[in-house]
């Protein structure tokens, strides 16, 4: 070995030795690797975080629930037996996250796969039906993965609480501008055409879901379009209809109005009420909103997302709004952990508290089984609230 | 009516990689300083980062070690390739390696370490890889993306001219 070789090793060895790491490391790769799947569409019914400056934004792996309206008498129920059968067990080729959602939700039917066209690109999409642990009263779940060829974006969300004939169960988003809407309708239903703005139409995909009373639909079209969605018998006729709203744009931030709830990043996160009857987060680096208005729910969470702000990429935490009367709020993890925080004043006359922030440990994550909690000034539970249900 | 960030469900996938994270971040932050990163630690974590969102389609470990190794490379070379626009626009460079680091090293070591630096990135490359990690000719083609043939001119190319550079300092 020649010289130059022996003292190549050694010099890069002595210099390789200098270097030191940061314990925090992972968490920052994690944070990029979810900041990166932009453009990333919300569905209407997930809580937002868009960027404000810098290129900020989750993505990854999310599992999301919502709770339908209302349940009218034949929503979906399996029909036969829901014992395990061939067609619902785990299937070795899953993505290790789909496998993790139908070991949470396992499902009562055998699975529905279904191709589909999102923004030029093949989809691959599995739906299935369940009863999210614990919550069983509250009806069927249809829970949907979807994947695309190359990349790693499986996307998985379920809609429960009755699933009510030719609702709009569930809204999916890609990466792109388009949307995957899926939901349920009825049993005369064959096909599905969305009537875009301008005249436009295109086609969606009708399967029938073997052991539901109902049949699943998906249709593809841009996130900030409405449409009204037709549905056709064999025959061509009409048999139900269904309008899907409009995307609401994302809130401008408000000139005046704002309170500071607590130091994050270079500066205050703020707290706005739109117009709209919705709060909306604002810090340095994002934002946070919630779809749901005021009048319908005063309890609700929120998370940062581990933001890069302007300077530095900032820590996940949580933080929400409570009705008055709570003194402190927050969540306690499936393993039985607490992390709560005291309440903040809103503003005079809102019946509004903000609790927060808290500051789950590193690589703790929220999962189905977390519980907002609220309690009274003497410490008394208030209301123990399965964060799945709320927004 | 929630999302649920799941990062534990990155354990679920085909590659663990926080197993992988754990055994060889603090390699991948060194390799990005020996090839010349003005943050190592951004080129590494960066490159996990892709790892993550790249892991489904990755078939075993060493895919996935090949895949960040491979990465860091890259990013370290786009990396420089921006700073060297960026200096062309301010009047005064900096030194490759800091002066922290300088006085930290051993003359002998600097002198080889300047050299190094000196390099085309594709030849420093080529000798880190060879002399720091001790990859075999296939595993630093995979890396860099050439053919072996290729790897082995590149290291026979550097090792001359750091012997050159290294001659001419005597």
């Amino acid at each position: 070995m020649s010289t130059v070789e022996d003292r190549l090793r050694e010099a890069l060895a002595a210099r390789a030795a200098q270097t030191s790491v940061d314990p925090d490391a992972w968490n920052k790769a994690v944070a990029r690797s979810r900041r990166r799947l932009l453009p990333w569409r919300w569905p209407t019914w997930a809580v937002r975080l868009t960027p404000v400056a810098a290129v900020v934004a989750v993505a990854g792996v999310v599992i999301s629930a919502t709770m339908l309206g209302q349940s009218v008498g034949q929503g979906a129920s399996p029909t036969g037996p829901s014992t395990a059968n061939p067609s619902t067990s785990p299937n070795a080729s899953w993505p290790g996250t789909m496998a993790a959602a139908v070991r949470q939700i396992p499902p009562v039917t055998p699975f529905v796969s279904l191709s589909l066209r999102a923004d030029g690109i093949q989809t691959r999409n599995s739906l299935w039906f369940g009863y999210v642990p614990g919550h069983k009263a509250a009806g069927l779940a249809l829970c949907q993965y979807y994947s695309k060829d190359g990349f790693y974006t499986g996307y998985i969300g379920c809609a429960y609480g009755g699933l009510p004939k030719g609702t709009l169960a569930r809204q999916a988003a890609t990466d792109g501008t388009a949307w995957i809407h899926v939901g349920v309708t009825v049993p005369q239903a064959t096909s599905v055409t969305a009537l875009l703005p301008g005249g436009k139409t295109t086609e969606g995909t009708v399967r029938s879901a073997h052991g539901v009373a109902t049949k699943i639909w998906a249709v593809s079209f841009k996130a900030d379009s409405a449409a009204t969605l037709i549905f056709r018998d064999a025959a061509g006729h009409q048999v139900t209809r269904l309008n899907v709203p409009k995307t609401p744009p994302t809130p401008s931030r408000p000139s005046t109005g704002g309170i500071p709830l607590f130091h994050y990043g270079n500066g205050p996160l703020w707290a706005y009420r739109t117009s709209g009857d919705r709060i909306v987060y604002w810090f340095d680096g994002g934002s946070s909103w919630s779809d749901i208005p005021l009048s319908q729910s005063k309890l609700s969470w929120s998370g940062t997302g581990g933001f890069k702000s302007s300077t530095k990429t900032l820590p996940n935490v949580m933080f929400g709004y409570a009705p008055t009367g709570t003194a402190r709020a927050g969540l306690q993890l499936a393993d039985g952990r607490r992390f709560t925080a005291g309440t903040i004043s809103a503003w005079p006359g809102s019946g509004l508290v903000f609790w927060g922030p808290v500051s789950l440990p590193a690589r703790t994550s929220l999962d189905f089984d977390s519980v907002l909690i609220t309690y009274d000034s003497a410490g008394h539970i208030l209301r123990e609230v399965p964060i799945i249900f709320i927004q | 009516m929630t999302d649920v960030w799941r990062p534990s469900a990155l354990e679920t996938g085909a590659v663990p990689v926080s197993a992988l994270f754990r055994a060889r971040y603090p390699e991948l932050v060194r390799l990005a300083d020996l090839l010349g990163a003005d943050d190592p630690e951004d080129i590494a974590q960066e490159a996990f980062a892709r790892l993550i969102r790249k892991q489904r389609t990755l078939r075993d470990q060493d895919a996935a070690l090949a895949y960040v190794r491979s990465t860091t490379c890259n990013l370290v070379r786009n990396r420089r390739r921006h700073l060297r626009v960026a200096r062309l626009r301010t009047p005064a460079g900096h030194d490759e390696v800091s002066s922290e680091h300088a006085v930290m090293v051993r003359e002998d070591h600097r002198e080889l370490l300047a050299a190094l630096a000196a390099l085309p990135p594709r030849r420093r490359e080529a000798i880190v890889l060879r002399y720091w990690l001790d990859l075999s000719e296939r595993e630093m083609a995979a890396t860099m993306g050439v053919s072996p043939g290729t790897v082995k001119s590149l290291v026979s190319r550097g090792l001359d001219a750091l012997g050159q550079a290294l001659e001419g300092k005597v």
